[in-house]
């Protein structure tokens, strides 16, 4: 069985046992179950490289009880202040609270560069590890990433004020360390979450029936979609020069399902179980294929970390003293037009740097983060063009032929983008790229690569995926599940198990795929 | 608030600014104006808008942004 195998089997018995565990415990309790349990599960998995989960929480605690205690210093002294003196100190405080807030940041950061970008000796230590582990760890920097991002991004909004911080360790621990979010996120903010995490109720009916469906949902296009696309854009990426133009082309499009499925996948099944305990994560996905334009793309496509970067990253370049002194030093000199695209393309520029830096070290990742900053920033200089154009033509916009092209030209985009995501090195990209122009058959069948019931259980799969996608676009399908008689709900959960077990891309046949955006 | 009106005319021209309810919603306000409009009340009104700030609530009509402005007068 291979390691992803027996994670979504750990994972699965882990929040089954949680369930119960969190129907039994008293109300006051519940918390400290799902705190439990999430250590216990992330321990499970990546061993004691846990111990980065526990700093990574110590460093914004005590950063926030910090700028907290500062906070509550000023609210003290301010009663027997003048208005003069208040400012002055309520200065003086910030500066302070904002001197921690940056040195907790640059830890946390520090300690996510030195793990995830530096050839520190982690083979080694990992072999060490495993000696003194039950189970070969499956992912020694288990969603590193995730809580890291999780904890800075609790850090600035103390830091801000935007709320008061978490006084208790291990409430703070269970926010940044809940264990859906542990693989492949999504990021999780404070304000949104804690009265979910905190409130100790049990799930509702609704709870319970949403959260069943989004988790086989999730299971549905992980196991037996995303997988067994692997079999193909495994063939096109690694061995490219022995396939034809058609052939690379139906990689590439097979390659965006398999990542959109893989990790769209995961994240049903992290917001099923939370929703199964009652607790609502946002979603991170919004049917991003759809889009009309790359900047709608990236609103649609893993949400939860483009507003982590809006917030964190755009913002505090934006709104910073020295780039708001330059555009009042702008401001009225130039046309509306390009006083406008000043003020975003800069700020925009350090989103996209750290969008690509995120996704791993090196300069592939750099390169794939200015591609799509380019375009946008292109797609906003020859907006007024385009609309021109349509004018002139006499066609609206809004047309579904116009709205149709728009579709079709962003997907185009984003299947370069991705393709340059995947290939192993700049250079594969630009042979891939060259490749695609080259004659010759599908022949992957043929060549034994996936058999034809491979074939054709992905077409089928792939055509329920993009129909109930559309659907959804006009209606929420969910909410028509809802109403649905009780008989046929238990149906389709049970097709759906079903589903899943017969033509489930596991086993020998099939190599297996470890969580695509885990690792990132 | 005459002043504000101004510069909501001037950010989004052929706006009715007094009277629309949610310059957001109806797609009047993009992204990339809210922050010409955020550079032009700073100026204007020698106010600090900080990130946490950046709410469509406080950017909805008039009238939020005008309390968003006294707000951070104070």
């Amino acid at each position: 069985m291979s390691s992803t195998e027996s994670s979504l089997i750990a994972y699965g018995i882990f929040a089954t046992i949680g369930l119960l565990l969190y129907a039994i415990f008293p109300k006051k309790t519940k918390w400290i179950v799902l705190l439990v349990l999430s250590y216990l599960l992330v321990f499970f998995l990546s061993s004691f490289w846990t111990i980065f989960l526990i700093i990574a929480t110590f460093i914004v605690y005590l950063s926030g009880l910090l700028i907290d205690n500062l906070r509550l210093k000023f609210e003290k002294e301010k009663i027997n202040l003048g208005k003069e003196e208040k400012k002055l100190l309520k200065k003086k405080i910030k500066n302070k609270q904002k001197i921690i807030m940056i040195i907790g940041v640059i830890l946390s950061l520090t300690m996510l560069s030195l793990l995830k970008y530096f050839n520190l000796p982690l083979g080694k230590l990992n072999n060490l590890f495993s000696k003194y582990h039950f189970l070969k760890i499956a992912f020694p920097l288990l969603g590193i990433s995730y809580y890291v991002l999780t904890s800075i991004g609790y850090l600035i909004d103390v830091g801000r004020g935007k709320y008061e911080a978490q006084r208790n360790f291990f409430k703070l621990a269970l926010f940044i360390g809940f264990f859906p979010c542990q693989i492949e996120g999504p990021f999780q903010r404070y304000d949104k979450t804690k009265d979910m995490l905190f409130k100790q109720e049990n799930p509702t009916y609704n709870d319970l029936s949403v959260g069943t469906l989004l988790t086989i949902w999730g299971l549905f296009k992980k196991i037996v979609i995303a997988d067994r696309l692997n079999l193909v854009t495994a063939e096109i990426f690694n061995n490219f020069n022995k396939n034809s133009g058609i052939s690379i082309f139906i990689g590439i499009v097979f390659y965006a399902f398999q990542l959109y499925t893989d990790f769209s996948g995961y994240i049903d099944i992290a917001r099923g179980t939370s929703r199964l305990f009652g607790i609502n994560l946002e979603k991170n996905f919004d049917r991003p294929f759809l889009s009309r334009t790359v900047g709608e793309f990236w609103r649609r496509w893993h949400m939860s970390l483009g507003s982590w970067l809006k917030d964190y990253v755009f913002f505090s370049v934006a709104l910073s003293k020295p780039y708001m002194a330059f555009d009042k030093k702008i401001n009225g000199k130039l046309s509306p037009f390009l006083e406008k695209f000043i003020q975003v393309a800069i700020p925009t520029l350090f989103v996209w740097l750290a969008c690509g830096i995120w996704h791993g070290a090196g300069i592939k990742y750099i390169v794939y983060g200015m591609y799509y900053y380019l375009i946008m920033m292109f797609g906003i200089l020859i907006e007024p063009v385009h609309n021109f154009i349509l004018k002139k033509l006499h066609l609206r916009k809004e047309s579904i032929f116009i709205q149709s092209i728009m579709i079709i030209r962003t997907f185009i985009l984003v299947l370069i983008g991705l393709t340059l995501f995947r290939a192993n090195s700049l250079n594969d990209f630009v042979l891939i790229m060259q490749r695609l122009f080259t004659s010759g058959s599908f022949n992957l069948i043929k060549r034994n690569i996936l058999t034809w019931q491979d074939m054709l259980i992905i077409i089928i799969s792939l055509s329920i995926l993009v129909i109930f996608e559309i659907v959804n676009e006009f209606k929420d399908t969910f909410k028509l599940y809802y109403k649905a008689p009780i008989i046929f709900r238990y149906s389709l959960l049970l097709v759906m198990i079903f589903i899943i077990i017969i033509f489930g891309a596991y086993g020998t046949n099939y190599a297996p795929v470890d969580p695509l955006y885990a690792l990132f | 608030m005459d002043k504000l009106l101004e510069i909501l005319k001037e950010i989004m021209p052929g706006c009715d600014v007094e009277n629309e309810q949610d310059f957001i919603g109806n797609k009047k306000l993009d992204s990339f104006s809210i922050m010409r409009l955020v550079v032009k009340l700073s100026d204007e009104f020698d106010v600090e808008i900080t990130p946490v700030d950046m709410v469509p609530e406080n950017f909805k009509n008039a009238t939020t942004i005008m309390n968003l402005i006294r707000k951070l007068e104070d």
